[in-house]
């Protein structure tokens, strides 16, 4: 019975042991990659910006007040789900390649991972309502499409797979218009909207709580960038080792790029643009499906 | 008898479900021992009648004209006139009698549609003429699935076109009623089309969705658990039908268009039936933290229960244990959304260990009743074609009326039955 037990125990181990260092990669990556989304554009357009350790001091701080007072159920609930959907579009692997797929393979679905982030965004502002219904539509569309493009791939760890099997298929043309589309959107409200939304419903009253709802939603928006990444870049999605550390980096620096390049050439600003790839990437994902 | 049919199995199991959570059947129960106010007692009565014939209704599925009649009997149990109109259920359920798996099959659909829609009925009464339909209708469904799947698509609109101009939030109240429809049409294509795993996830879908609603008619608040949020049962029910469709349109030649099609239908259902499950939601009192813990622990096991039920009623010995880590999609992608929960729920206990004393559960759910106030879809140019229709179909109306009172006849609704009698006769007469 005991002998019987050890695999599992030895491999319930490996999975704690996994999840821990992604999780631990993960914190100490998130201050930083809020400074990159939040900052960097700042920065690069002439104005002053705090520097990179004041950041890393707030985080510290929320941590802190989180382990030593707790935080409420409500906003409990959605640090979870932020960090959970975070976990699963980090993409690392350090021990397990093919760990029971926990966080990996089989939760790494673009519309669950997706509707994730969007029911964070309808939790902190609920007027977002029309944004997020037309966000949700372009995540089903993308979903339907990736899925023509290639029949049978399991999220990005699929498409992953498929593209390393056959590089320059049409599913990289279909990913990549998927991503521009979802760059072009704004799901999860910006900093002064949610401020001015909590200032108008007078909830949460106090003011750590803001800051705790604050930082939050930075975990939401910075969730969006990694699904927008994760979707140009798909090849870097779940290395092995620790080279799923630059590849988790490089994906998140797509998305940041791509995200800026169409806030600074103002293309976001026509929503036809978005009906457009997105009628490109199921052109390409037809034409991939009866290609071959 | 069909009792072994898995299919009418799970829909029998819900019915006794609602029978034993109905608050009218309590109250009839009680009430025969104990004096309880006889209107109260006297509806109970009718729900249990209702019940009854429900029940002989799915155990003589095989002979399509007895059930008709009990149909017919449940219906007007349940919901009164108002449910059940003669003028043209009579035909329809002759029509359904006649033929119970070809044209004959809508009329039965447009009748329990049509009953499942009234706002008059108790939410019980709309969930029976669901089980109703999708058990009565499953061999015509069988038979021929498109027909099934259009019949639906027609009859929900022709439904809208004449309730709409009351107020447009019908159109969202309707995705409750085709969704259903239309996974068991999605089935009964994989079936066709030979895709075993796309059979049994539809399968699953529908019965999760059916189960959801029972749930939600028998306690109000677990209307939360058909919200399309991520890892509540109302998105499994959505993604399931949505990889369904996708996996027919990997899986076979023809459906490579349609089947995408198809996919984003029964997601924006989910999404309809979203905005109607919150509008609901927001209205409901503030539970207790045990209701609570109840209504999450529903959420986190039902999609696996429901899997498990799935497989286990065909008496294949595939590999069961996995539906408790894992969900399929129908096209060989899944997700381990029973995973998910476990560690949602660990990180969640961590984070919040300290406040759960504390706390008021109050999650605002008024506050996002406003924000859905404000135009949530723009529907105008569809509203304007419905309306439109409606026009058309008045006239054509007005039209029939001054045709009728051109006849030598006094009394129109003579005319009426003379031609039906007339119809049926050419039915018989073409069946012979």
């Amino acid at each position: 019975m005991k002998n019987a037990m050890m695999p599992y125990l030895i491999e319930g181990v490996r999975l704690g042991l996994e999840l821990a260092s992604q999780s631990v990669v993960l914190l100490v990556l998130i201050p930083f990659m809020v400074w990159v989304t939040e900052d960097l554009p700042a920065l690069m357009i002439g104005r002053a910006v705090a520097p990179l350790g004041s950041r890393y001091r707030r985080f510290g701080h929320f941590g802190r007040e989180i382990l030593r007072h707790g935080i409420d159920v409500e906003s409990g609930l959605m640090l979870t789900l932020a960090l959970l959907a975070l976990l699963i579009l980090a993409g690392m692997f350090f021990f397990t390649p093919s760990c029971l797929g926990l966080v990996g393979a089989w939760l790494a679905d673009p519309l669950l991972v997706g509707s994730l982030i969007l029911t964070g965004a309808l939790w902190a502002v609920p007027a977002y309502f029309g944004q997020v219904v037309r966000c949700w539509f372009v995540l089903c569309l993308m979903e339907s499409f990736l899925v023509l493009a290639a029949p049978g791939v399991t999220g990005f760890l699929g498409v992953h797979h498929l593209l390393i099997a056959a590089p320059g298929s049409s599913l990289a043309g279909t990913a990549l218009c998927c991503a521009v589309a979802l760059a072009l959107l704004t799901p999860v409200p910006r900093r002064e909207v949610l401020a001015a939304e909590m200032i108008e419903q007078a909830w949460p009253p106090s003011r750590a709580e803001r800051d705790q709802k604050q930082r939050i939603l930075e975990l939401y928006r910075l969730g969006w960038v990694l699904l927008v990444g994760d979707s140009l870049l798909p090849v870097l999605f779940g290395l092995e080792g620790l080279g799923s550390v630059p590849g988790f980096i490089g994906r998140f620096m797509g998305g940041v790029v791509l995200i800026l390049i169409g806030r600074f050439t103002r293309v976001a600003r026509y929503r036809r643009f978005v009906a457009l790839l997105l009628g490109l990437a199921g052109l390409m994902a037809l034409a991939g499906r009866f290609a071959v | 008898m069909p009792f072994h049919d898995p299919f009418l199995l799970c829909l029998l199991a819900l019915l006794a479900l609602l029978l034993c959570g109905d608050g009218a059947v309590r109250v009839f129960v009680r009430g025969l021992w104990r004096s309880v106010p006889v209107v109260t007692w006297r509806q109970g009565g009718c729900h249990m009648a209702g019940f009854l014939m429900a029940f002989a209704a799915l155990g003589l599925v095989g002979h399509a004209g007895a059930a008709a009649c009990l149909v017919a009997l449940a219906l007007l149990f349940f919901g009164g006139g108002a449910a059940f109109r003669p003028i043209w259920g009579v035909p329809a359920l002759l029509g359904y009698g006649l033929s119970p798996t070809g044209l004959g099959g809508l009329g039965l659909m447009a009748l329990c549609l049509w009953a499942a829609g009234q706002a008059q009925m108790s939410r019980v009464g709309q969930v029976v003429a669901i089980v109703l339909l999708i058990g009565l209708g499953h061999g015509g469904a069988s038979a021929h699935p498109l027909l099934w799947l259009g019949g639906s698509v027609a009859l929900v609109a022709i439904g809208l076109l004449v309730e709409l101009g009351r107020d447009w939030e019908v159109l969202l109240r309707s995705c409750r009623l085709l969704r259903p429809l239309m996974l068991l049409g999605l089935m009964e294509i994989s079936r066709q089309q030979g895709l075993s795993i796309g059979v049994e996830t539809a399968f699953c879908a529908l019965l999760l969705d059916v189960t959801c609603q029972t749930i939600a008619a028998i306690w109000p608040f677990a209307v939360c658990l058909s919200i399309p949020a991520p890892p509540l049962p109302g998105f499994v029910v959505g993604w399931m039908g949505l990889h369904t469709a996708l996996g027919l349109s990997g899986g076979t030649e023809g459906w490579a268009v349609i089947g995408c099609i198809l996919a984003i239908m029964v997601m924006g259902l989910s999404l309809g039936d979203g905005m109607v499950s919150l509008r609901e939601a927001a209205s409901i009192q503030p539970c207790k933290r045990v209701e609570w813990g109840i209504g999450l622990i529903i959420a986190a096991l039902l999609p696996s229960l429901c899997g498990f039920v799935t497989q286990w009623m065909p008496g294949e010995a595939g590999h069961r244990g996995a539906w408790f880590y894992r969900l399929p999609g129908g096209d060989g992608s899944m997700i381990a959304l029973p995973l998910f929960w476990l560690v949602v729920f660990v990180v969640w206990w961590g984070l919040s260990r300290g406040r759960v004393k504390t706390w008021q559960s109050r999650i605002r759910m008024d506050v996002l009743a406003v924000g859905m106030q404000a135009t949530p879809l723009r529907l105008r140019p569809i509203r304007r074609l419905l309306v439109r229709g409606q026009q058309q179909l008045r006239l054509l109306h007005s039209g029939g009326a001054a045709c009728l009172s051109a006849l030598p006849l006094r009394d129109p609704g003579a005319a009426f039955w003379l031609v039906f009698l007339g119809g049926v006769l050419v039915v018989l007469g073409l069946t012979q």
